[in-house]
């Protein structure tokens, strides 16, 4: 045993032994678990009492020692070293993780995070976040910045003052953003657009994309998005096409979802076309429902929807769940999110093949998607950007008021395949490539509303199943910003998120 | 009850008498709104809860689940989710507006409310 033994979590006067490092050797987690430099007090979301005793940071650090050693899925690639010698737990988890990178260079871990639990356990109304109803993308971030509407929520100020897809923010209230250099600029900018103040009011100068420009004043409030959207039945020379955006696995989507399949199936769409560019996953729950309405019964029955994959040491079941590794099926019926009762039958198209649209904010549960559909052979045809490339899940687990986030899981369809790291790239994609699938690069098209079908990764799409190829020419030109052919495409930005904003939006 | 801008919220209380109907909120004002924020908060175990400036104003149903983070790349995490959102509906019950959370039958009336049956 090269770890004394901790002597903690009885409280009282004696100080708690400090443990001990001995390379390669570990004591359980639970050893160490709970003991902490600052017990929390009092009771935390489930009404239970906080299970902190007095302990030290060392404890903590050799919690999050054996906690890795335990769970991490490439525990055997983590260097060992003497937790003592780290100025705080941050800085000791951040090396608790593979060092190795992937062929294409890039770091294998790139996953590793850890936040307040106080902020892990807060909970809001699906959907839910405060501006103004406009989903931004960050094109550049620094001088000249490039800010644009991805899309806009309905009935919402953004909607309702004509902020449509592609359009620029030239100025808020009275500041240049697209060259503001001042500090004290740049913070009211960021808070303008990114995070303002419910009942706040800003007013923006706008470039619209037909090059008109209009200055709107719009006030914050709460709105919940809708993650399903521009539901349309399209034709084309191989039959009926549906199309739809699926934007987020949130649990309002169940019951869009269902509305929307069902809608496609009563209309006989022979094809469909999934917009994914902009859905960084969530519910698994919903993936594999939407993977079961695309594919149908007959293709799903006995087949597995994902089956995750435990470091070496659990093999055969969830270490922190108890539960036996065993495949997932595709879920057929509704899980009672939003589409009530559960246990009902989901609608189905029995399709052959699919067509996603993606783009670098195709994350986690949408990958899923597409990797567990081509798991049964179902053909997915790829168009636009290659995905974020996260097979990988963890269980969030809390000590000591931190919530860590490291690499459990890897999930694997029903080939048993689940290596994409480096994501999805549609044929014909340069630079860091991914897993390649049939389809064609296409660059995200401002200058046209998603369910357009000119919108030039939806207009590549149709043109692929028409013709098993790509267009030659970039499908939009107008806006000069559709590329096909163009490896690592340019205008796929950044979609703020709350840490992503608290670190960088936009910088001078 | 409304007391000179403090909520004093009711615990919960048993099934009303009368029947209840699926409802949905009306001109939802900003005690209306606090109330509702303040009894969604203490139900999930939580000091605050952001919701929609209209919730319940549609079906009214409202799912709550974990506030979505993003990493310093701007991804959702973990992004692979397991669980389910919590399920509450609003009924009304004669003149009562009723926040029921489905999974566990809990109820409360809001106070500050007005709805309507759908």
């Amino acid at each position: 045993m090269g770890v004394g033994g901790s002597g903690g979590g009885s409280g009282g006067d004696t100080a708690p032994t400090q443990p001990q490092w001995t390379e390669g050797e570990f004591e359980p987690a639970s050893t160490f678990a709970a003991q902490c430099e600052t017990p929390r007090t009092g009771f935390n979301a489930d009404g239970r009492r906080f299970p902190d005793q007095p302990g030290s940071l060392l404890h903590e650090k050799h919690w999050l020692r054996s906690f890795s050693h335990e769970l991490y899925l490439w525990f055997d690639e983590i260097i060992d070293q003497d937790p003592a010698l780290f100025e705080s737990t941050l800085d000791y988890f951040d090396v608790l993780k593979t060092q190795e990178l992937l062929p294409t260079g890039r770091p294998k871990d790139n996953f590793h995070f850890a936040i307040p639990t106080a902020e892990w356990e807060q909970q809001s109304q699906s959907g839910v976040t405060a501006g103004y109803g406009a989903r931004w993308v960050v094109l550049a971030a620094t001088v000249p910045r490039d800010v644009v509407v991805a899309f806009s929520e309905p009935n919402t100020p953004a909607s309702d003052s004509g902020l449509v897809r592609g359009t620029r923010v030239l100025e808020v209230d009275g500041i240049d953003v697209v060259n503001a250099s001042s500090q004290a600029d740049l913070a009211v900018i960021n808070e303008a657009i990114f995070r303002p103040a419910p009942g706040s009011s800003h007013t923006f100068t706008l470039a619209l994309p037909d090059d008109s420009q209009a200055i709107v004043t719009m006030t914050a409030g709460n709105f919940a998005s809708s993650p399903v959207q521009n539901v349309r039945f399209l034709t084309s020379a191989v039959g009926k096409v549906g199309y739809l955006t699926f934007n987020d696995h949130i649990g309002p989507a169940e019951r869009q979802l269902v509305d929307a399949i069902r809608d496609l199936r009563d209309e006989g769409v022979d094809e469909l076309i999934l917009d994914l560019r902009y859905n960084g996953g969530g519910f698994l729950t919903i993936a594999s429902q939407l993977a079961y309405m695309i594919a149908g019964s007959q293709a799903t029955e006995g087949r597995a929807f994902e089956t995750l994959r435990f470091n070496s040491k659990h093999p055969t079941r969830n270490p922190v769940t108890g539960e036996r590794l065993d495949p997932v099926p595709f879920r057929s019926t509704t899980a009672g999110f939003s589409a009530s009762p559960s246990g009902q039958p989901l609608p189905e198209l029995g399709l052959s093949r699919l067509v996603v649209l993606t783009g670098s904010n195709t994350c986690s549960a949408s990958e899923t998607i597409i990797n567990s559909l081509r798991g049964i052979d179902l053909e997915v045809i790829q168009i636009g950007a290659r995905t974020c490339g996260k097979p990988y899940g963890t269980y969030p687990t809390g000590n000591c008021g931190t919530t860590w986030f490291t690499t459990m899981f890897q999930g694997v369809n029903d080939a048993g395949f689940g290596d994409y790291p480096d994501g999805f790239s549609p044929s014909g994609s340069t630079g860091i490539v991914g897993v390649t699938l049939p389809g064609c690069a296409v660059g995200d098209d401002f200058s046209q509303p998603l369910g357009d079908e000119q919108e030039a990764r939806l207009a590549a799409g149709l043109a692929f199943l028409e013709t098993g190829s790509c267009p030659i020419a970039p499908a939009v030109a107008a806006s000069g910003r559709a590329r096909l052919g163009s490896g690592e495409l340019s205008g796929e930005g950044e979609m703020p998120g709350p840490e992503w904003l608290r670190n960088r939006i936009l910088l001078p | 009850m409304w007391l000179g801008g403090l909520i004093l919220l009711a615990g919960c209380i048993q099934p009303a008498a009368v029947p209840e109907t699926p409802a949905s909120l009306i001109d939802p004002d900003a005690a209306s709104r606090a109330e509702l924020q303040a009894v969604v908060a203490a139900a999930i175990g939580q000091t605050s809860v952001q919701l929609a400036d209209d919730a319940l104003t549609g079906d009214g149903v409202l799912l709550i689940e974990r506030t979505p983070r993003t990493d310093d790349l701007g991804r959702r995490q973990p992004g692979r989710d397991f669980g389910a959102p919590r399920r509450f509906q609003l009924f009304r019950a004669g003149t009562d507006c009723i926040l029921i959370e489905v999974d566990t039958d809990r109820r409360w009336v809001l106070e500050q409310a007005r709805c309507v049956a759908l």
